[in-house]
């Protein structure tokens, strides 16, 4: 594709003012002055030579939001590329190992441990991939939607309460440390077998500054009989008949 | 004028030197599609109402019991359940038809740029009569229940292999015919079937490795199947499709691609991008999050190469829309070139977590994944089809109402299975 | 698990490599410079710039193009 020669440039129009005001704005061929015509010549810009056409501002428009709008992205979701960390709202990398970071080392054999540290363990990966999206990693859920876990008396007090409600889950409006929660929390006897179900029990009984007791798979396998009547989620009432009232310490 | 006819001569020769193994890929994808096409409606009709064939004809049922050997029914029967036609028809229709087709179209493609003949088609075509032999036994395989259920690879491993050796011999020549080539530029098209010839066995023995041979973990297997899946529509499939689309267009019109710089850009950011992929099929499942965030965000920057080649694909076209009224292969590879920039930016939308929340294992996906391989590869190899055959067999074809019936109905079929698909998928979600 | 490992780093080498000499060999063997003429490469004298290569099976151009100049329609005019 050949160019037509390009206008004039502004500093020829200039130039031309100084000299003849006149012939502003017309067609240099029809000039007679040799040196505006070299002039116009000088300026004019190099034919653009194969293969080195400039790729249209619109295109470099599009390709440069393209990678801005991935650099943003992969800024704010990329987890520290930590190969733990499951969840892309981890802010920070110790965000991160609240939420998932620490259960790294559960690939490593836990012969001789301690059964508990054991079970914290197991219990901390199964809250991080299936609690901590609603209660929140630091267990101090959400204002109005998802109540503490955080010395929250359903957690620390009966037993066998906080298993029934893993198993089959809440709905309806609950009142936790003072505040109304409206929420549904989904039932978990499919999800979770005895020895998850006891080690999250037991992870968020001894999380956060909570002091309560660990809990055993025994005790879930009980409690899945006892409570296997209960086909729909428990609301506020049938919870606190389970072992009597909370009482507010 | 002499030139003329020596042109027209090489090109005999080397269309004459494909005939073979070209029309032998092409009949027996054909094929392929047709079985495939069925098995995917027999699916499709399985998903609301399993009883189908079973339940509507006892007598057929009663008839076969009379005069086959016993069990011959129930084999019928279960092999027409969903768990095993489903698999069956992607199958069918990815490695009997796409595959085939797109490797037909390489070759002649490739002899065509270099303008070599291809040396010892005998070979090649063996290779497809292997392809084929792979096939039956593979879906044989599949419908009796064998399938290794890892989507994409359901074929068991010695079927992998065999389709594996089958591509080695078909792409050793392509290779060859590069090698041989013409002295001069290599235009666009070269780059991307060589890129997907050496891409390709890559992806497969890698997954079918990882996968099979020596199988990794846990999730890392959901990993490695979706980088596999995903790769072999953006890194084999697309760009044959496009290798096809960026001879056909401007061949057929008479004009050169727009911005042939803007052509050799996208294929390098295609193979930049496209890689990262295959996570995003994989959104909200338990893998590290990084993971999936890259694929996201390479799924965005899939837009570039596909914002480029639709420029230049539109900008070739633009002032020859008319060309389109006289040129199967015109309307064909058009509609599928569109329908590629259509799919793609439906696909980056789809990589977003909000949306993905609503559209993952949905129909939306299904309809997605349709809009890709038929509406763009499969229209693109038609076309391709259309402007080959007659070339390589010396006679036209034989009816041009046919070939207008044929273009409307695939594009009015899948417009609607797209569009309802989509809805119904949203719906779903 | 080292298995994986070297899997993973013979990959990326042997496919980012093949990636940096195909854009080293396509540079050092002029593929980048003459751009246009790159683009006419699908093109010979049997089949120039211009001509369209494909109709429909008995379809023939001149004829169509003077039906449709008689019945006063649009005819074929193309930008090359």
């Amino acid at each position: 594709m050949s160019s037509e020669p390009n206008p004039p440039s502004d500093a020829a129009n200039e130039f031309q003012e100084q000299e003849n005001p006149a012939l502003r704005g017309i067609d240099y061929s029809e000039s007679t002055n040799v040196n505006q015509i070299h002039e116009s010549i000088l300026r004019e810009k190099v034919d653009p030579q194969e293969g080195e056409e400039p790729i249209s501002l619109v295109l470099i428009g599009i390709i440069g939001v393209t990678l801005l709008f991935g650099g943003i992205y992969l800024g704010r979701y990329w987890g520290a590329f930590d190969g733990m960390i499951y969840d892309e709202r981890a802010r920070s990398v110790v965000a991160g190992a609240a939420t998932g970071g620490g259960a790294g080392a559960a690939g490593a054999p836990a012969a001789a441990e301690d059964p508990v540290a054991v079970a914290l363990k197991l219990g901390k990966r199964v809250y991080t991939a299936n609690c901590a999206s609603c209660h929140q990693g630091s267990g101090q859920g959400a204002a109005g939607q998802y109540p503490p876990l955080v010395a929250s008396d359903y957690v620390l007090q009966s037993e066998r309460r906080l298993i029934a409600l893993l198993l089959h889950g809440a709905e309806g409006p609950m009142t936790v440390k003072g505040n109304v929660y409206n929420g549904a929390m989904p039932a978990w006897e499919k999800q979770l077998n005895d020895k998850q179900m006891a080690a999250v029990a037991t992870y968020i009984r001894q999380e956060w500054g909570n002091n309560g007791g660990p809990i055993t798979p025994e005790q879930v396998a009980a409690a899945r009989v006892e409570f296997a009547s209960q086909t729909k989620a428990y609301n506020e009432a049938q919870l606190l008949a389970i072992d009597g009232p909370i009482v507010v310490k | 004028m002499p030139g003329d006819a020596a042109d027209a001569l090489e090109r005999a020769q080397v269309d004459a030197s494909c005939r073979v193994p070209v029309m032998l890929f092409f009949a027996s994808a054909v094929f392929w599609l047709v079985v495939g096409t069925l098995f995917g409606l027999i699916a499709s009709y399985k998903l609301h109402n399993p009883l189908f064939i079973i339940e509507l004809s006892p007598w057929l049922s009663s008839l076969l019991e009379k005069f086959s050997p016993a069990g011959t029914v129930e084999l019928i029967n279960a092999s027409l359940t969903f768990g095993r036609i489903r698999p069956a028809h992607l199958n069918a229709v990815a490695y009997g038809w796409a595959a085939p087709v797109g490797l037909g179209v390489a070759v002649w493609l490739m002899a065509r740029l270099c303008r070599v003949p291809l040396r010892f088609p005998l070979l090649v075509s063996a290779a497809g009569v292997l392809w084929n032999i792979g096939m039956f036994v593979g879906i044989g395989v599949l419908l009796s229940g064998g399938s290794t259920s890892i989507e994409w690879l359901e074929f068991p491993p010695f079927v992998s292999f065999i389709l594996f050796l089958s591509f080695a011999l078909i792409s050793i020549w392509a290779v060859d015919m590069f090698v041989h080539r013409k002295p001069g530029h290599v235009y666009v098209s070269q780059w991307y079937i060589m890129a997907a010839l050496f891409w390709f066995p890559w992806l497969y023995g890698t997954a079918n490795m990882l996968i099979q041979l020596i199988p990794a973990q846990g999730s890392v297997q959901a990993i490695v199947n979706w980088w596999y899946g995903h790769n072999a529509l953006g890194l084999w499939f697309t760009p044959l499709g496009l290798a096809a689309a960026y001879y056909m267009i401007p061949k057929v019109i008479g004009r050169p691609v727009y911005s042939y710089y803007l052509s050799a850009f996208g294929f390098w950011a295609l193979a930049l991008f496209y890689s990262w992929n295959g996570g995003h099929h994989l959104i909200g499942g338990p893998l590290p999050a990084w993971l999936i965030t890259s694929s996201i965000v390479a799924s965005v920057m899939m837009v570039i190469p596909v914002v480029v080649t639709a420029i230049n694909h539109h900008m070739t076209m633009k002032g020859n829309f008319q060309v389109l009224r006289y040129s199967p292969t015109l309307r064909f590879v058009v509609f599928g070139a569109m329908s590629y920039t259509l799919a793609s930016l439906q696909g980056s939308s789809m990589a977003f977590r909000d949306l993905n929340t609503v559209t993952h294992f949905t129909h939306y996906t299904i309809g997605h994944s349709h809009l890709g391989l038929y509406a763009f590869y499969t229209m693109i190899m038609f076309g391709c089809i259309y402007y080959i055959v007659p070339r390589l067999l010396g006679r036209e074809w034989v009816s041009a109402r046919l070939i207008k019936i044929h273009f409307w109905t695939c594009a009015y079929g899948i417009v609607a299975m797209v569009l309802i698909l989509s809805v119904g998928g949203v719906i779903q979600g | 698990m080292s298995f994986y490992y070297i899997l993973m780093l013979a990959s990326m080498v042997i496919l980012g490599g093949s990636a940096v000499y195909a854009l080293y060999w396509a540079a050092t063997r002029g593929q980048f410079s003459r751009m246009e003429q790159g683009a006419k490469v699908i093109f010979d004298q049997g089949e120039p710039v211009g001509k369209v290569t494909d109709t429909f099976p008995g379809l023939d151009m001149e004829k169509e193009q003077k039906r449709r100049a008689e019945k006063g329609k649009k005819t074929l005019k193309r930008k090359v």
